[in-house]
C-alpha cells in the first residue's frame, strides 16, 4: 500500500473521530511530493475551516420558542398508553364487563317485549271481540308521539293488512263453501258430507264473529283513531 | 441514556407541565436547526419542528429506555422533514440556488453562507447525512440509527457529501488558506 493511500485512510478517521491532526499526519500532508498527499491535504483542511464556520453560524440561529399548546391530550394520551397496575386492570375489566352484561339484559329484555307483542297480535285480532270499555282503556303506548303524517302511514299499512287477512278469510270460506257444494262421487259420500255440513254449521259463527270483527276494524282504521289495526286494544291518545 | 433523560420523561408521562415545557425547550433548538437545514425553509421548518415536538411528546411512551434521548427525537424529525419534502417535490419550484459557472471571489466572512449553499446542492440523503453528523454532532451510530441505514452507507453518504462540498467550494474560489 502506498503512502498516499494510507495517509487518506488516516484523514477519513480523523473525519470519523473528529480529533485534530496528529503531527505526523500534518508533517505528511505538508511536505509530502505527491500531488494525491497535498490535493488530500488540502481538502482536509479546506472543509475543516468552512464546515467549523458553518457551525459557528449555526450555533448562532435564532430559534423561535415552541408553545406545544395541546399540552393536556399529549399527556391524557401517553398515559392513557401506560399499562394499568393489575388491580386497576382487573376493576376495569370488572366494570366493563358489568357494563356489558347490563346492556345485554337490556337488550334481551327489549327483544323479548317486541317478540311477545308480535306473537300476541294475532290472538288479539282473530278472537277477543271488541268492547266499548275494552277500546276505551288506557293506553300502553304513550310515549309516542302522534304526527299526522305517521298516522297516515299506520293508517296505510293497517288498511293493506286487513284486507289481506279479510280477503284471506274470504277465500277460506269461498273453498269450504266450495268443497259444501260440490258433489262427490266417491263411495261413501254421505258420510263425508255429513261432516262437512257439521262442520259448515261449526263456522258459522266463527265466521260471522270474524266478519264482524274485520268491518269494525276497517270502519277504525278509516277513521284513523287507533295505532294499529292488528293492535287495535291499544288506542293512542290523542294530542293536547 | 442519562438518569436526567429519564426522569425528565418520567415527569412528562405523569403529566407534568413544567416537564414537557423543559422537554421542549431541551430539544426545540436542535429539531429547528435540523429541520431548517433539510427543508431550507423557515417557516416550513417551524412547522415541521412544532409537529416533531407534540409527536415526540406523545410517543414519548414507546421511547426505548435504552437508547438515546436525543436521536430518538432527531429521528421524528427527520422523518418528518423527508415526508414535507416528499410533498414539496411533487410542487415544480424555481431553482434559485444554482451557482455560477463563473467563479466569483468568495470573502472570508461568506464561507458559511457558501456551505449552506453547497449544502442546498447536495442530493437529499447526503445533505442529511452531512448535517445529523455535522450540525448535530451525532456519531455514525447515531445516524445510521436516524437514517435507518447501516453504517457503512452513513459513511460512505459522508465522504460523498464530503467530495462534493469541497468540490463545490472550491468552484466558489475558496482556499484552505483563505479559510
Amino acid at each position: 500500500m502506498n503512502c498516499c493511500q494510507e495517509f487518506r485512510n488516516a484523514l477519513d478517521e480523523l473525519v470519523l473521530s473528529r480529533e485534530s491532526a496528529p503531527l505526523e499526519v500534518v508533517q505528511h500532508g505538508e511536505q509530502c511530493s505527491a500531488a494525491e498527499c497535498r490535493a488530500a491535504w488540502e481538502e482536509f483542511r479546506l472543509l475543516n475551516s468552512a464546515i467549523a464556520s458553518w457551525q459557528t453560524r449555526e450555533a448562532l440561529m435564532v430559534v423561535p420558542s415552541f408553545q406545544i399548546e395541546t399540552t393536556a391530550p399529549a399527556v391524557a394520551s401517553s398515559s392513557a398508553n401506560k399499562p394499568l397496575p393489575d388491580s386497576k386492570r382487573s376493576e376495569a375489566g370488572l366494570a366493563r364487563w358489568l357494563a356489558l352484561s347490563v346492556a345485554g339484559v337490556a337488550l334481551f329484555s327489549l327483544l323479548s317485549l317486541v317478540g311477545s307483542n308480535l306473537r300476541n297480535d294475532p290472538q288479539v285480532a282473530t278472537v277477543d271481540t271488541p268492547t266499548a270499555t275494552e277500546i276505551v282503556d288506557p293506553p300502553v303506548l304513550v310515549a309516542v308521539e302522534e304526527t299526522e303524517e305517521g298516522n297516515a302511514a299506520i293508517r296505510d299499512l293497517g288498511t293493506t293488512y286487513v284486507s289481506w287477512i279479510d280477503g284471506s278469510t274470504d277465500r277460506i270460506t269461498d273453498t269450504v263453501a266450495f268443497v259444501l257444494v260440490e258433489p262427490s262421487h266417491e263411495e261413501g259420500s254421505n258420510s263425508h258430507t255429513g261432516w262437512l255440513e257439521s262442520l259448515q254449521q261449526g263456522w258459522q259463527p266463527l265466521e260471522s264473529s270474524l266478519q264482524e270483527t274485520f268491518q269494525e276494524l276497517l270502519r277504525a282504521t278509516a277513521s284513523g283513531s287507533y295505532l294499529n289495526p292488528v293492535m287495535w286494544k291499544l288506542q293512542l291518545p290523542k294530542a293536547a | 441514556m442519562t438518569n436526567s433523560e429519564t426522569e425528565l420523561v418520567q415527569r412528562c408521562l405523569s403529566g407534568d407541565a413544567a416537564a414537557q415545557a423543559e422537554f421542549v425547550s431541551l430539544f426545540e433548538r436542535r429539531v429547528f436547526a435540523l429541520c431548517l437545514r433539510m427543508l431550507n425553509h423557515r417557516q416550513d421548518a417551524e412547522d415541521v419542528a412544532q409537529e416533531t415536538l407534540l409527536r415526540a411528546l406523545r410517543y414519548l411512551p414507546g421511547w426505548d429506555t435504552s437508547r438515546r434521548l436525543a436521536p430518538w427525537v432527531l429521528k421524528i424529525a427527520a422523518n418528518r422533514c423527508r415526508t414535507a419534502l416528499s410533498r414539496r417535490n411533487s410542487i415544480p419550484v424555481p431553482c434559485e440556488e444554482t451557482p455560477d459557472i463563473e467563479v466569483a471571489p468568495v470573502h472570508v466572512t461568506d464561507v458559511a453562507d457558501e456551505v449552506q449553499r453547497g449544502l442546498s446542492g447536495l442530493r437529499e440523503n447526503y445533505r442529511e447525512c452531512f448535517i445529523l453528523f455535522y450540525q448535530q454532532e451525532l456519531s455514525v451510530a447515531e445516524v445510521s440509527e436516524v437514517m435507518q441505514i447501516p453504517e457503512g452507507t452513513v459513511k460512505t453518504w459522508l465522504f460523498r457529501a464530503r467530495k462534493e462540498m469541497a468540490q463545490y467550494l472550491r468552484e466558489r474560489g475558496l482556499a484552505p488558506d483563505e479559510s
